[in-house]
Parts: C-alpha cells; structure tokens; sequence
C-alpha cells in the first residue's frame, strides 16, 4: 500500500530473523549438513525425511513399522508446536527432519526450526513481504528443502531464498521473476546433483512458465527451461536450445504470453535420471482464442537435470478449455521390469506412463463424474472429448452469456496439488479425489482493471449430497478402486504410506486419519483442531517412530462459495504442526 | 442536440449542488472524521495512475481524486493497488471485504466501469459519480495503411494489443480467426504503441486514453478513431466510482462534487493535462429526464 501522504515503508526484500537460539542444537553442535546420498536414499532411511515427497520421487512412503495398524491404537500426541500470531492462514507445508530438528514452512512464508524431540522452537525466519502483494489463493507455502546446511524454499513474491540452517539467517536469494507483473512462487524446491530446482506461479497473468536450476550452494542460476513452445532454454547462461517447435501448436505469436506455469514441485527418478515436471493452463483462459495442442500445457514434460533439456512430453488436456491446470506430481514406481510413473491429473483421469519416454500405459478415471470426455485414447493418448468444451465467445456477439456447459470434474479438480502416495507394498496408489462439477459460460464483458474484455463465468457444485471428498485405493495396472474412504468437505492434504499397513492424510475438518492400507478400514483418528491442508511425515529417533502433521485450514477452498461452502462452514482457523508418537 | 444534453447535464448538477451545500460530508460522516478520504487506484498503469519516479502516485486518476477530495474539504489519501483477475475481486479486495494481506478496504476506488449488468451483480457495492467514457479505438500508421483502413487490413498487417483485453478478445475471434496471426500480444499499451512508432505495428488497437497518453507528441502522426467493428461485444462504457454499499452519505456527497468538477471543465482539464482527449460519459448524456 502506497499512500501518497504518509510514511511509504520500503519493506521489499528485508527480512528479518526472530529470537535467536532458544536452546542448543539437540545431537551435536557441528551437525553434519545434508548430502546428495542422503537425498538419493531418503525414501530408504527412516532416521530423517529430507526431501519434499519423502524422497524425491515422491512416493510419500516410509518402510517404518512400528506404529502399524495393531499397535496404533496408542498413538498420541507428543507435543503441538504453534506457528503462532496472528498469521493462522492455510498450512499447506510438508515438513523436513534431520539430524533431531524438524523445518517446516508455515503462512506468510516463515520458516521454523524446532526440536524434533521437544517441540521447543530453534530459530524462526520470517519473510517480510512486499507493499501490494496480492497471492491468488492465500499466503501458502508447501515446504523447503534440505541441502548441506541450507534450507532452501520459494517465496509469494517470487524469490528462491537459502536460510542458514543452524540460525536462520540468508546465505542467498534468487528472483524467480517480477512479483508485480504476477509471478510467485509457493511450492518446494527439490535437490539433484546439486541443484535447487523450482517452477513458478501465474499463469494467469500471462506470464511464461520457467523450471530453474540453481548452485543449491551459491544460488549461481545453471539452467533454465520455459515451458511453452518457442521459447528459448539457457545453460550457464547461453542459449540452451527451442523448448518445441514454434508456432507448431501455438497460433500467432499467443506462445509468447501462453502461461503453463509450473507453479507445483517435481519429482526426479535416480534410475532414469530424469525430473518430472507438471506444466499448468497454457493462457488466454478461452481455448477458441489458441487453436491448437498449446505444448506444454497441460502436461508433464521429463528434463535431463544436467541441462534442462526435454526428454520427453505427455499431455494430458490438449488446447485446454476447463482450467485443469494439470501440475499434477509424477511418480515414479515399477512394476517387474517395467519403469513407470503414475500421475492422478486434476481432469479426473489416472495416467500410468512408461517413464523412459512418456508412452502411455494405462489411463482410467479415478473419479465419479468425468463427463469433459468419456476416456483416453490408450494409443495415442489424447481424449475422446464428450463436447462439453464451452463454446466461443466470438460467437456470442450480441453480447449476451454464451450457453452453459456442465461439466465435470470442476476447476478444482478430481485431484489437486497435494501429492498421492504410492506403497510398494500393497502396489497401490492412494488419492485424496473430490467429486465436483461446474457450470461454465463465456461472458462477453466482464471488466478487468477497468476495462472490458471476454471472461468466463463459472459456478461449482458438490456432485452428491452426502459426500465431496473421497480416500481412494487404486490399482494403476487394472484401475480398480480397491477401496474409498468418503468425506463431507473436499480433502485438500498430501498422503502418507508406511510399512505399518497404514495411509495418513488429514481432512478439513481437523481429523487427522490412519486407515488400513489394505482394506480401507479407519483405524485412528485425532482432530487438530483445525483444518488440515498440509502433508504427513514420519521419521525414527531414539528408537521411537514419530509422525507429524501441520494442521491450519486455508488455501483455494475456502475462497469458491456456492454450494461447496456449505461443506466447509464453520471450520476454525489454526496454525500448528502436531508430532505424535506411541505411548 | 449538444445544448440539450448540457442543460440535463446542468440539472442534475444543481441538484447534487442543493445537496451539497445542506450538507456537508465530512461531518456526516463519521469515517471520515480524520479529514482523510482514502482511494484505491490501479498500480503501473498510466496516464490514469502509476507511481512516478519521486514515488508519489500520479495520473489522470489520482487528479480526479485529488480534485474531488479538495471539493468535499479532505485530503486524498491514494494507494496503488494490484489489479487482480477480474474486477470483482478488486471491488471485494480494495471496497467492502478487505484482505489478510492488503488490509481494510479504501473508501472510494477510482476507475471502476459503470455498467448496467455490473450494477445487478455486485450488490456489496454503489457503482457512482461516472466520469468519462472509454472507448476501445484503433490507432493506424497511415504510413503504412493509407488513409481510413477498415479492420479487414489486419487480416494481413500486423496489429498490436495488450493481452486478455477485449481487443484481444476480439481480434482473436473475429472473421472466423482470420486477424488471429496478425495479432501482436503486449502486457501493456505502452509497449505496443512504442512497437507501433518502431513500425513493427502497422497499429495498435485498445482503450483511447491508454493510446492517446502513449503516444504523445506522435499523436498527430497517426489516426486514430472508432473502426467498424462487426460483433465487438463492447466498444465503450462509462468510469466511475464505487464505494461500500452501506456507506450512503458518501455516495450521494461524491456524485454532487463529481458533476461540479465535470461541468466546470476540471475533469476535462485532468485528462488533457495527461495527454488524451476527454469524452463525457454516456451515463450522463443519457441520463433520463425526470
């Protein structure tokens, strides 16, 4: 805010670090830092969780063993640790453990160290944002990294930051574009071969989707690559090479402005080498407006982390029309012989791709509804589209609402940016789903910064009365649901597997839920106290598993009312990350 | 005609001048009572209003402001503040809801259109006191194109605009798509009108004002006007004003000291000052006779 009479403050880019330490560092003062083996290995050892995904792949599974499905029952918890404030905003992080000291990110892009035994607060960062900073869907972060001895996370006004991890103070920071003209920046980082890696947000702005990689030591920027055709990628900073083919399925010079903003975290494969990243709405908003496949909207597309170059690209919602903006994680996992990955994409269907070129396996709905097509063409993997794209607005020119199209899932999406879990033990895949859909019309004037232009109106509605979010066990090779957990509100929460035949996730009602792996059974809840958007880790120390969860109700869902409102009335919020173990 | 529309002008002016001098709104209004009033205007978006280079907010708009709050006997008090997706974000963000982030509302937010449908849907707020109308014009080098081109010229000549405006919208739709690849996409008319006088436009299409500042001394170099535009879903509409729906008092006093400062030439003045032209807004041309 910039009064013209009356003090401006300057806040941009300062940053400032609260209270010192409280108490020392709980294993050893010259704690070692954070290797590439312990990031590589990091779904294998149980001892720390060091990457987001809990490991790189982003499997979100932990072999621990000791709270299972017997011995849950006495699970507890150990400590509640506040982010405090007045800042109780959606808690979207994933926390990280290493070496006894949990870090987590918290709303308003802060950062605590906290003694993973105790709960007793280490060092806490608290990012000053700037004047005039608008996030589109609340002041959220999903988490850092861990790397040497930075913890490294992104930023709402759009900077890659590398806090000190033994006092929080910045070792380096990094623009990952100008906030003002839209960018941001909300999810977690991931470390290969010594590089932070990140997307962006806004996409809605027009801005281009960039995946960067940096020195994760000295934030030196190595490579860049945009995401939509006709851009050109750099490798220490010389021209690295098209991304595509101009005007190939772009029309005009639209690539220019055409979003794809990779604005979720990607996973890396060790075996393949290669990082998996999820490509969000190519722009304008209308699909009339670019005719074409609009590459790489809407899609994954492989890099070789050595250059950023692509290895490969899978689309998933070619010359998209229903805002399903696809940054859907990745996984890898394997079958026999077989190297695959699974991606549960917001447009309700669930694509099980071979990873070493991004041919198409298997794809299914994974939710009820899906009425935008009826299925996947499994040989060339496009959609059989159901002629529910909503129509063009240069054909409403008496200026009146175009026709309504119904239509299914809903923008929210059959699956949003939380991340499933996969378990190599049951070979099953576990998806937060809600089942929505929408209405959705051309509006021929609507007014944006004054002046009118072409939008769109759209409104969302729970598809059944009894239930909008649902738990889902599915089989990647049949599509077989092998079992669902229903819930009243949409989930909003990343998963969690373990060896102990149980999957974690918390709900926007404040339970968080342990239920069998197997079968579908609940087996344990405990409510929080508020809504629970963020997602679970575990990790052991002093021969004793731990769990821990942030829990503070926020993000995109409380912001759509309509019908969807109803479902989430009356949800308090919080701002906590809550640590159990067995008593 | 135009003496008609003068007189109606006039009379809704000495109404609001009855009002105003009964009434005085700084103690009506207890909100007001720190001789304040507080704008919200858009940020990086000149000639209406942006942030100098000494820091301070200037524009067509922030004058309006300005002149306004001197006739209602406060000071103005502007931010500069984000545009967001679409208007009604910004009217729940900046006029009657707030946000965790940016904070309270304002108390008035400037350069909102004043539009029929609008009026319908957003029952949070007044939409008030219109000021000027906007027209969406093309400016052409005749350098280039000749005299008086028609819009079929950009099925091969390129043509700039910024994106997702509806000249965007529109040229990208239009004759079957047949203008889409002349299309050229900026983020701001400032930019495509310097691509323009670059001539690697042959023109630029968008809002008057923006087009009119932009190009400045050049202005004469070009023409620039109303094209016919076969099923362009809007070509003009009014700005206004919108406050807090609740907030009565003030509505009624801003609309009186709007139509003094349009009537005695002030509002024109702002926009000259600022290198466009002004044209009175529809609303008030047509204002029924009561």
């Amino acid at each position: 805010m910039k009064y013209i009479s009356g003090a401006c403050e300057s806040g941009f880019l300062k940053s400032i670090t609260i209270a010192g330490a409280l108490i020392a560092l709980p294993m050893s003062s010259s704690a070692a830092g954070v290797t590439m083996d312990d990031i590589n290995n990091d779904a294998k050892t149980t001892g720390d969780v060091v990457s987001h995904g809990i490991g790189n792949q982003g499997q979100r599974y932990s072999p621990l063993a000791k709270i299972n499905d017997k011995t849950i029952k006495s699970l507890a918890p150990a400590y509640t640790f506040s982010f405090g404030g007045e800042k109780m905003r959606g808690q979207e992080a994933q926390p990280l453990v290493h070496n006894g000291v949990i870090y987590t990110t918290a709303s308003y892009n802060r950062v605590f160290a906290i003694n993973a035994e105790t709960g007793m607060q280490i060092w806490a960062y608290e990012h000053r944002l700037p004047e005039g900073i608008l996030p589109c869907c609340d002041v959220i972060n999903r988490g850092g990294a861990l790397y040497d001895n930075l913890f490294i996370f992104t930023t709402l006004d759009a900077l890659i930051v590398a806090l000190d991890t033994s006092n929080g103070k910045v070792v380096w920071k990094q623009s990952l574009g100008d906030f003002k003209a839209g960018h941001s920046a909300t999810s977690a980082p991931i470390i290969v071969d010594g590089k932070a890696i990140t997307g962006v947000a806004g996409g809605e702005f027009g801005i281009v989707g960039m995946v960067r990689a940096f020195d994760a030591k000295t934030g030196k920027l190595i490579w860049e690559r945009p995401t939509i055709e006709g851009h050109v990628g750099t490798l220490n900073g010389k021209p690295n090479g098209m991304t595509g083919t101009l005007n190939a399925t772009w029309p005009g010079d639209l690539w220019k402005v055409g979003g794809g903003a990779p604005w979720n975290n990607g996973t890396y494969d060790l075996e393949t080498d290669t990082i998996m990243w999820g490509v969000g709405n190519p722009a304008p908003w209308n699909s009339h407006m670019r005719p074409g496949d609009n590459l790489y909207g809407i899609s994954t597309i492989a890099l070789d982390p050595a250059t950023g170059k692509i290895k490969w690209h899978f689309q998933y919602t070619p010359n998209e029309a229903w805002d399903y903006d696809g940054t859907n994680h990745t996984i890898a996992f394997n079958k026999g012989k077989q190297k695959l990955a699974a991606h549960a994409d917001r447009n309700g269907f669930f694509y099980v791709l071979d990873r070493t070129n991004g041919k198409l396996v298997n794809a299914f709905p994974f939710v009820e509804g899906h009425s935008w097509a009826t299925s996947i063409d499994l040989k060339t993997g496009r959609p059989i589209e159901a002629g529910k794209r909503p129509g063009n607005p240069a054909d409403s020119a008496d200026g009146k609402k175009g026709a309504v199209v119904t239509v299914s899932p809903s923008f929210l999406g059959g699956t949003n940016w939380y991340g499933p879990t996969y378990s190599p033990d049951t070979g099953l895949f576990y998806v937060a789903s809600n089942e929505m859909g929408m209405d959705l019309w051309n509006e021929p004037v609507t007014y944006k910064k004054g002046a009118a232009y072409m939008g769109a109106g759209f409104s969302i509605k729970p598809l059944f009365d009894d239930y909008i979010g649902a738990m889902r066990a599915i089989d990647p090779m049949t599509g077989k649901r092998v079992w669902e957990v229903k819930n009243k509100a949409p989930l909003w929460a990343g998963a969690m597997s373990t060896g102990g035949n149980l999957v974690f996730y918390g709900t926007p009602e404040g339970y968080f839920k342990a239920v069998n792996a197997k079968t579908g059974e609940e087996v344990w809840q405990y409510n929080t106290g508020s809504g629970i958007v963020g997602s679970p880790i575990t990790w052991e120390q002093g021969g004793e598993q731990f769990i821990a969860v942030p829990s503070g109700w926020g993000a995109a869902v409380p912001l759509w009312g309509g019908e969807v409102a109803k479902q989430i009335e009356g949800i308090n919020q919080g701002a906590s990350l809550v640590v159990f173990k067995l008593y | 005609m135009r003496g008609l529309k003068i007189k109606r002008l006039l009379s809704i002016v000495v109404l609001g001048l009855c009002f105003f001098s009964i009434q005085t709104f700084a103690d009506n209004n207890a909100k007001i009572t720190s001789g304040i009033l507080k704008f919200a205007a858009y940020d990086n978006f000149p000639p209406y209003s942006y942030q100098a280079e000494n820091g301070k907010a200037e524009g067509i708009d922030v004058d309006i402001a300005r002149a306004l709050a001197a006739e209602l006997g406060l000071k103005a008090n502007i931010r500069l503040v984000f545009a967001d997706e679409s208007l009604g974000d910004d009217l729940r963000v900046y006029v009657w809801k707030g946000h965790h982030v940016t904070g309270p509302p304002s108390d008035v937010m400037l350069h909102v259109p004043y539009d029929e449908n609008l009026i319908k849907q957003e029952d949070k707020v007044n939409f008030i006191a219109p000021y000027s109308e906007e027209q969406v014009v093309v400016a052409a080098d005749p350098k280039q194109l000749g005299n008086n081109p028609q819009i079929t010229a950009f099925f091969s000549n390129k043509i700039g605009v910024e994106r997702v405006t509806m000249a965007d919208g529109y040229l990208l739709g239009a004759f079957r798509g047949q203008i889409r690849n002349s299309v050229v996409h900026f983020h701001s008319i400032v930019e495509a009108v310097q691509a323009m006088k670059d001539e690697d436009l042959t023109a630029v299409m968008g809002t008057r004002t923006e087009i009119e500042a932009a190009l400045g001394d050049a202005k004469e170099n070009y023409q620039i006007g109303l094209m016919t535009m076969p099923g362009i879903a809007k070509a003009s509409w009014d700005l206004g004003l919108a406050v807090k729906a609740t907030n009565k008092d003030l509505t009624k006093s801003i609309t009186a000291s709007m139509n003094k400062l349009i009537l005695d030439g002030t509002i024109k003045k702002i926009f000259n000052k600022h290198g466009a032209s002004y044209h009175i807004p529809a609303a008030i041309i047509n204002y029924p006779q009561e």
